[in-house]
């Protein structure tokens, strides 16, 4: 597609959504559940080419926003051990503790090295026999196959002095959690592109079914999210519910089952803590179980 | 950590791969996607190739990747 093919479907998508968001009987809800899309959305200036009726609200789907307090605590806990290496990657650097970031344990000293993988940690493992290296094991469905792929490939190559301070989420919980609470209205989600990479389509179908609302997967690009908001739309007026896919180049129904295979070995689901959220149930821990009563 | 990018696989080496990402190099683990081959275009994620992606599309991102020369673009300059 040329920039300029680019620029008529852009402009023929936010005609036909305001057509038919005049349908809408009453101001249409979506919510972008993945932080990048968030990020996306805003830099195209999507909000503002959308009809008054069309609202878009961010969701808890940016890893790093969403990992609570207590985590941050003992992850600059563990930084402060004269005998630690944490490996982290950088967007972790800033986010607050309780009392502290881990990049002002950085600035007293820490030794805290940031990986573009956790496969790096490894490396850092053999290096440094004498220490313990933490990696902060952060992300939902799509980083959890990679965490968990690091813990078996230090199995295979005899690495004992790796460990994961793990806080993995997953989505489906989230949302769910989302459309049983009173106070938030709900018209349709603009599903995770690469989170369904991982998954697949079919994982979000019980929710949808459940609670009748539309959910369209697609890409980061301007064109593909206006794409999946005119499928949102269509299907809010025509009151149907279906999971949709605008993101098929790498988004199959069944995602990566072999990614799914691997994090299925590392971890179990459990309940845990989210920032701004509270307990959510059912997200993933590494063995352990902490539940949402206790 | 969110972002993914499509690469081409140039070698296999048990379960590692080299890709190039539009003229970089970069080694990443096939782990979790063991039926990578040589030549296939695959999405990668935090050092792990994650999805086999189309030859089209993956030239499609990397033509508007030159064309966006990193700087953030609006639906109005489309």
């Amino acid at each position: 597609m040329t920039r300029q093919e680019e620029r008529e479907l852009a402009k023929r998508l936010v005609a036909e959504i305001r057509l038919l968001a005049d349908q809408a009987d009453h101001k249409l809800r979506f919510m972008e559940v993945c932080g990048t899309h968030t990020v996306a959305i805003f830099r195209a200036g999507i909000r503002q080419m959308l009809p008054e009726n069309v609202e878009l609200v961010s969701g808890p789907g940016c890893p790093v926003c969403v990992t609570p307090d207590d985590y941050m605590d003992k992850a600059i806990a563990y930084a402060q051990q004269p005998d630690v290496i944490i490996t982290t990657f950088g967007d972790m650097l800033k986010v607050p503790g309780s009392k502290s970031s881990l990049n002002e344990a950085k600035t007293n000293g820490a030794d805290i090295r940031i990986v573009y993988s956790p496969m790096d940690s490894l490396q850092v493992a053999r290096e440094n026999p004498d220490k313990k290296i933490v990696f902060l094991a952060v992300g939902f469905e799509t980083t959890a196959p990679t965490a968990a792929a690091t813990v078996l490939a230090a199995e295979q190559q005899g690495i004992t002095n790796l460990y994961m301070l793990s806080a993995q989420k997953l989505v489906p919980p989230v949302m769910e959690a989302l459309l049983n609470d009173e106070e938030v209205h709900v018209d349709g989600f603009i599903l995770p592109g690469h989170v369904s990479v991982v998954t697949g389509t079919g994982i979000y179908e019980p929710i949808v079914e459940k609670y009748h609302v539309p959910g369209v997967v697609t890409g980061f690009e301007p064109v593909q999210i206006l794409r999946a908001l005119y499928r949102l739309v269509k299907q809010a007026v025509g009151h149907e519910a279906r999971v949709e896919n605008e993101y098929e180049d790498v988004v199959r129904p069944d995602g990566n089952p072999v990614s799914r295979q691997i994090t299925d070995t590392v971890y179990e689901p459990a309940d845990t803590n989210w920032r701004g959220m509270g307990c959510v149930p059912i997200s993933w821990t590494a063995h352990e179980r902490s539940l949402c009563a206790l | 950590m969110c972002l993914a990018v499509p690469a081409k696989v140039i070698e296999i080496k048990d379960a590692m791969g080299k890709v190039d990402i539009s003229g970089v190099t970069r080694d990443v683990s096939l782990m979790l996607l063991p039926e990578t081959q040589v030549g296939d275009y695959v999405l990668v994620h935090a050092g792990f190739a994650m999805q086999k992606v189309d030859e089209k599309d993956a030239e499609e991102t990397y033509a508007l990747m030159a064309e966006m020369n990193g700087a953030p673009r609006t639906v109005s300059e489309l």
